[in-house]
């Protein structure tokens, strides 16, 4: 989580990262607001290794606890969930999720 | 296809950085480079070098807020009286002007339009400057230089150039830091075989993340260049019975990123006892190139 969040804060320079600890995930989540962007879009990051394994069933159980915890990408639902892939030598590359079929225009 | 057997005996040359480490070796007693392990990250914290370079050694370690050499702090903090524009901010006005052509077009709903939206807020820059970065930090440098587990048992097995602390002090021998990178990486040994053959043919292997392969080949040197092949580990662990759509489909993202994909096939003796590094001699590997060609268009060099 530590180096996601310096990577948000430190390389892409955004101003809003907020750690959130998620005792029942094990982790901690980031709530961050993506720049240029509607003052109340949030992204819900999931920093996860590469070497630890991720299946459709494990995702769908995050959306509920995530959801269940009130966290939203725009004030009402949480339609993506932004993992966060780290490997050893510190690089992240980020994924979008989405909870099925969304429509391109209404993202924001 | 040659079967090339390991250990492989390294030899070096005038101009090689191998030559460079070599020679730093062997006019001090100690390891040049020392390193604290971190185990949740499966890195190891690369901190004294003795102003040895480790990226002009050989490209080893990787700065943890770059994307190759440290650069974080040149890139940023020491750019504050200099009016530097960052990329990130590039980026940003980037993305408003996409925005302000997309609101400016009339046959393309936008967000802030769309009926579904609940937001009528409007969009906001919020990134950070260099002074307030270098506020925030208080001027240091927060980025470090990390080595994966393979670049570091290489230092400390082939080369014995690092010397690999616990959080305590403790310093670890090659059979300990074997069982710890063993216990924490998957397959370690199979990959750390492949990566220990193409070190010895003067290749630095680096991770291949972002391509979704092993590792990415990378050839030492004063300029620093792309990687031009994708190399993915195979043994009868690791995807022995490999289909033709993961084949394709590999291919294609090394294709686009312009790397040639090599399959590297890495041939155990069974019964395999990999509790120690001594297992890697007899271990054998096996190389090959996959490049697609298609006649009709006549791409054949």
């Amino acid at each position: 989580m530590r180096q996601v969040y310096l990577d948000l804060v430190l390389v892409k320079m955004w101003k809003q990262v907020e750690p959130i600890p998620m005792n029942t995930l094990e982790n901690t989540v980031l709530l961050a607001h993506e720049p240029d962007t509607p003052t109340d879009h949030r992204l819900v990051i999931f920093p996860i290794h590469q070497d630890d394994a991720l299946s459709t069933a494990r995702i769908s159980q995050l959306f509920t606890t995530l959801r269940g915890a009130n966290l939203t990408n725009d004030g009402e639902q949480l339609s993506k969930i932004t993992f966060a892939i780290h490997s050893p030598d510190s690089t992240i590359v980020y994924y979008h999720v989405y909870k099925g079929f969304n429509n391109k225009k209404e993202q924001p | 296809m040659d079967i090339k057997p390991l250990p492989i005996h390294l030899t070096t040359s005038p101009r090689s950085w191998l030559d460079r480490l070599f020679h730093s070796i062997t006019t001090t007693s100690k390891p040049c480079w020392s390193g604290t392990l971190v185990e949740f990250g499966s890195c190891v914290w690369l901190q004294h070098t003795h102003d040895i370079d480790p990226f002009e050694s050989g490209l080893f370690g990787k700065g943890s807020l770059s994307r190759a050499q440290p650069t974080w702090k040149s890139r940023t903090i020491d750019k504050v009286d200099k009016n530097a524009v960052f990329l990130e901010h590039i980026t940003v006005e980037r993305r408003k002007l996409k925005r302000n052509q997309e609101n400016n077009n009339p046959s393309s709903p936008s967000p802030s339009s769309s009926p579904s939206s609940s937001s009528t807020s409007l969009p906001e820059t919020r990134v950070w400057n260099a002074k307030e970065i270098k506020e925030m930090t208080h001027g240091q440098d927060y980025e470090q230089v990390l080595l994966d587990f393979y670049e570091a048992f290489f230092l400390v097995f082939a080369l014995d150039a690092l010397i690999i602390y616990d959080p305590f002090q403790k310093p670890l021998s090659i059979d300990t830091c074997w069982s710890i990178f063993s216990n924490h990486t998957p397959h370690f040994a199979t990959r750390y075989t492949v990566y220990h053959y193409y070190r010895s043919l003067g290749w630095a292997p680096k991770q291949g993340t972002k391509f979704g392969v092993d590792f990415v080949l990378y050839r030492p040197g004063r300029k620093h260049h792309h990687g031009d092949f994708a190399v993915v580990v195979m043994t009868e662990d690791i995807d022995a019975t490999m289909d033709w759509k993961e084949l394709h489909r590999l291919n294609r993202v090394c294709t686009q990123v312009k790397k040639t994909l090599v399959l590297c096939y890495v041939i155990k003796p069974s019964p395999q006892n990999e509790q120690r590094p001594q297992c890697l001699s007899s271990y054998q590997v096996q190389e090959v190139i996959w490049k697609r060609w298609s006649p009709e268009r006549n791409r054949e060099k």
